[in-house]
């Protein structure tokens, strides 16, 4: 009697409380990974030289050393966009591979049950046979 | 079916709570890890098997396939058993909705939290004390907590098979029964469970406490599990954070990631008690420019309490957005100076390291023992405000500079030049309550070290205790001190689970001050306490009986632990045995403490007060933070924690002075020019003043009562402005002292020369006390204005300046015996003469 009421609590649960919570894990998997690959803040400061890497610029009259400056300068802009570039397309992939993911899972999800029983059916036959 | 069964099964928790019961939590974890070894172990069995078949001839190519399909068979089966046991965690983790972590997040529908859920599931004929007691993860753990033997719960849940009607809990007009719920029904309704629990000392709040605190580490435990959670990922590290941030060499070798202090990522250490300090600090780190703030309190962990609980904060992402994604880096100022050792290289350095700190763009700047660094400065006549200035008014700047309350009177608070750069923001001592629930949360992580167990009230005994028998340093600190030294103590002594006399025992073996156990010496004392100062203190029965009240009050844990032991005003004239009490009892009294610690400390403390009546007194008690000298007072008590001091001619002083007595004797402590705090909380105070001795001798002569006077006395002190009505009000008792009669001074002549007797017989001499002796010390030493005192002098003079010539010129020596007969030279005058048989 109580083993019936446990599988029917357990079913209810799945296919209803679980079925909610598994969206807004989701979710939260989505949020962190843009924000574990700080993608806002690639965004904001995608045109930022790489670490701050700046020379102060003399007077225009030394042209020389202000040319070499600003060469530099943008050379380190440019390594700044070329590494926020890579990690924002690793990012951005990796999160669309998640967003795909999840009507998969919460087909399997759903299915879940009926696999598992037949997982064990299929492995008692195995050992048994 | 029982009425809590129906109950019970309204709720859609009734099958999670039926599945614990084939599946407990211990089962499941056990069943995850064996199916997890199985599988991790079925692709090396594969790829052997493969090696095996390919190479081996041994086995033939049918039994070999058939050992395949076996293996996989199994693999599929436990397979299956593993994702069936990570369904039911999950489903199980799912009821866990938290009624101490997250609140209000379960629904009127199920009817009770899964905690009570589980007192109620091991209910038996609706006995709710009886599944409470049989209940292992909840009702038995708060028992264990609570300090109740195995034994006690035992016969308690015996007791409750004989009971035919128990009480039903009406939980009609509750939305939602909690773990509390019950417990406080079982409290008022049961009258067996409330006595068990006032025979263990254990009162209502006590026992809230405790349910609070295990409901606390049970669901804290399902909550850790729950790396899922939205605030769990958050806590997470993220990539490229500092791209756009500039590097920091030179701050790096002076510094610490905040971040990375276990302090910050335990979760042993919520803090919310600092709540309102971290809130002020985050006010001001998030403005846009200016944003420094110095940090001060007590010396000790309390202001990188603070400091912890803003970086775990930004560290979950909590924290006001301004402050989000910041790096807080320790500036550790010892290792700086440690480093530094001359004047270019300190401005140059520190110049270089807060430019940088400033040009990350990232940094809030905490920079530790803030004065050390200005002294450092001072040292080579430099202003430390000029040496950063350029970096605490640019726009990058957060800094938090920690110091100490001491040196922020002494050295920053009055810079102005400084402090136009900073804001204050002050950490207050934190209360009883508040350390417990530290104290409590800490434990946690102690008792998974040494495999200990404390009780609830172990850990208020830690906390008070901590406070009251170490008077020096913050509260809070000395408390977590107290819990890291008491451990190994406990391993030591064989203990499993640390109650509330462990803690005493401990603190009475460290401090020797006496705690808990009254031993049958002592016992014996206190019982005849009056008789023990009696025989020391003559004719002042009054006197003697009030103290030996307040000594047993305190003995026997009935004082008010926030007040000093006692405190005494002794009004009379000189001479009658006021400061005689003083030192009987500290004698009486604290002569086994001392003597435990190598017996060489003052017996009994003293100040003149009459030596204090000018402006400067008080700065000589408590010290000056501008001359940065100690107090006088503050030091004797540091160094003294417990004894008894008295304050001779106390009304002398002047009117600042009394009214610092006046907080300590009605708060126990003080703080000093240096904003420490002075616990005064085990000593007794005895004044003294013969103020209006005139009016006691007037009374007693009229050969009135005195005892009926008192009021009358009292009215005439506060009269004459000598003592204010709340100072008075204040003493646990004003005790009249009589000025001596003939007989009391015949008593105390014998005594003062039973004194000098004593001291003969080390040295193997008999002294003979007769009555003609006894008459000429009493005729000869009385003055009415100054009591027996006189009569000190005289056996000084007289008898003693004898024996001492008769000694040195070895007339008298072992052996012998000494007695005295007056002669009299002229009328007025009779001398002492020595005979030596």
């Amino acid at each position: 009697m109580n083993i019936i009421l446990v599988i029917l609590g357990y079913l209810k649960w799945h296919y209803g409380k679980a079925v909610r919570s598994l969206g807004s894990v989701w979710k939260n998997f989505l949020y962190f990974i843009l924000d574990f690959f700080s993608i806002q803040l690639l965004f904001e400061n995608f045109f930022d030289p790489w670490k701050k890497m700046t020379d102060p610029y003399p007077s225009l009259i030394e042209f020389k050393e202000f040319f070499y400056i600003l060469v530099t300068n943008i050379i380190t802009r440019i390594i700044g966009i070329i590494m926020r570039t890579i990690l924002l397309l690793i990012g951005l992939v990796c999160y669309i591979i998640f967003a795909i993911l999840y009507p998969l899972a919460l087909i399997i999800w759903l299915a879940l049950p009926i696999i598992i029983t037949v997982m064990i059916i299929s492995s008692l036959y195995l050992i048994f046979k | 079916m029982t009425k809590t069964e129906i109950f019970l099964k309204k709720s859609p928790l009734y099958p999670v709570l039926v599945l614990e019961e084939y599946f407990s939590a211990k089962k499941r974890r056990v069943a995850i890890q064996t199916t997890k070894y199985f599988l991790l172990s079925i692709p090396l069995i594969i790829i052997g098997s493969i090696i095996i078949d390919n190479y081996g001839s041994f086995i033939s190519g049918q039994v070999a396939n058939l050992l395949i399909e076996k293996i996989l068979g199994l693999a599929i089966l436990s397979l299956s058993l593993y994702i069936i046991m990570h369904c039911f965690e999950a489903y199980f983790a799912s009821t866990y909705y938290f009624e101490y972590i997250l609140k209000n997040r379960y629904q009127t529908k199920e009817f009770y939290t899964f905690s009570a859920g589980r007192i109620l599931r091991r209910v038996t004929n609706d006995n709710v004390l009886s599944g409470f007691l049989q209940s292992l993860t909840v009702g038995k753990k708060i028992m264990t907590r609570l300090g109740i033997s195995p034994r006690e719960i035992d016969i308690l849940y015996m007791k409750q098979a004989e009971v035919k009607n128990p009480p039903l809990p009406d939980f009609s007009g509750q939305s939602l029964i909690k773990v509390a719920t019950l417990v406080n029904f079982l409290y008022r309704d049961f009258a067996d469970f409330r006595k068990l629990l006032d025979r263990n000392g254990v009162n209502q709040k006590d026992l809230e406490a405790t349910v609070d605190w295990v409901v606390y580490q049970i669901e804290s435990e399902a909550y850790d599990r729950q790396w899922w959670k939205p605030e769990k990922l958050a806590r997470l590290p993220r990539l490229a954070t500092d791209w756009s941030f500039g590097r920091t060499y030179l701050l790096n070798k002076y510094s610490r990631k905040a971040l990375d202090d276990k302090e910050v990522n335990s979760e042993a250490f919520t803090l919310s008690e600092r709540k309102r300090e971290v809130e002020q600090l985050e006010a001001v780190l998030a403005k846009e420019s200016g944003a420094n703030v110095i940090l001060a309190g007590a010396p000790g962990q309390e202001k990188m309490e603070v400091v912890w609980s803003l970086c775990r904060k930004i560290k979950n992402k909590t924290a006001v957005p301004n402050l989000i994604g910041k790096r807080p880096i320790i500036f550790q100022t010892n290792k700086f100076s440690s480093m530094i050792d001359n004047k270019i290289d300190f401005e140059k350095k520190l110049a270089k390291t807060f430019s940088e700190a400033m040009n990350a763009g990232n940094i809030i700047l905490i920079i530790d023992n803030f004065p050390k660094l200005i002294l450092q400065a001072k040292q080579y006549d430099l202003k430390l405000n000029e040496v950063i200035e350029p970096y605490l008014t640019s726009h990058e700047d957060k800094i938090i500079a920690l110091a100490d309350l001491e040196y922020f009177h002494s050295l920053i608070e009055n810079d102005q030049a400084l402090m136009s750069y900073f804001e204050t923001v002050q950490t207050r001592p934190l209360l009883l309550d508040e350390i417990v629930k530290i104290i409590s949360q800490e434990v946690l992580v102690v008792e998974k070290n040494y495999e200990l167990i404390f009780t609830y009230p172990a850990i208020l005994e830690l906390a008070k205790s901590a406070e009251l028998y170490f008077p020096d340093g913050v509260s809070s600190d000395k408390a977590k001190d107290l819990l890291a030294e008491i451990s190994p103590w406990a391993i030591s002594n064989n203990l499993d689970v640390v109650g509330k006399d462990d803690v005493l025992d401990y603190v009475s073996e460290k401090t020797n001050i006496p705690t808990s156990h009254i031993s049958d010496d002592e016992k014996e004392k206190l019982l005849n306490l009056e008789s023990i100062l009696m025989k020391r203190v003559v004719a002042q029965n009054e006197a003697v009986f009030a103290i030996a009240g307040a000594i047993r009050r305190n003995r026997a844990g009935i004082r008010n632990e926030k007040r000093p032991l006692g405190s005494f005003l002794f009004l009379g004239p000189t001479g009658v045995g006021k400061t005689e009490t003083a030192k009987a009892l500290a004698e009486v009294f604290f002569s086994d403490t001392i003597a435990k610690k190598g017996g060489d400390e003052e017996l009994l403390l003293r100040l003149d007060m009459s030596e204090y009546q000018n402006e400067e007194a008080l700065a000589r008690l408590i010290g000056s933070a501008e001359l940065g000298t100690q107090g006088i007072l503050s030091t004797m008590l540091r160094e003294h924690p417990y004894g008894v001091l008295l304050l001779d001619e106390f009304e002398k002083t002047n009117d600042k002075v009394l009214n610092l007595f006046l907080q300590i004797i009605d708060e126990g402590f003080f703080s000093d020019a240096f904003g420490k705090r002075v616990v005064a909380r085990n000593i007794l105070f005895i004044a003294t003043s013969n103020a209006s001795a005139d009016k006691i001798f007037e009374i007693v002569s009229a050969g009135k009562e005195l005892k009926d006077y008192n009021d009358e006395i009292i009215s005439l002190i506060i009269k004459k402005g000598l003592l204010k009505p709340e100072l008075i009000n204040r003493f646990d008792a004003t005790i009249l002292f009589h000025p001596l009669n003939k007989e009391s001074l015949n008593q105390i002549a014998k005594l003062m020369l039973q004194k000098v007797s004593r001291k003969l017989e080390q040295k193997g001499i008999a002294m003979t006390i007769d009555k003609d002796l006894l008459n000429f010390i009493v005729h000869g030493g009385y003055n009415p204005s100054f009591g027996a005192r006189p009569m000190n002098r005289l056996i000084q003079n007289t008898v003693e300046e004898h024996l001492a010539d008769l000694i040195i010129r070895e007339q008298l020596g072992a052996g012998k015996t000494v007695s005295f007969r007056i002669t009299s030279d002229t009328p007025e005058k009779n001398s002492l003469k020595p005979i030596i048989t």
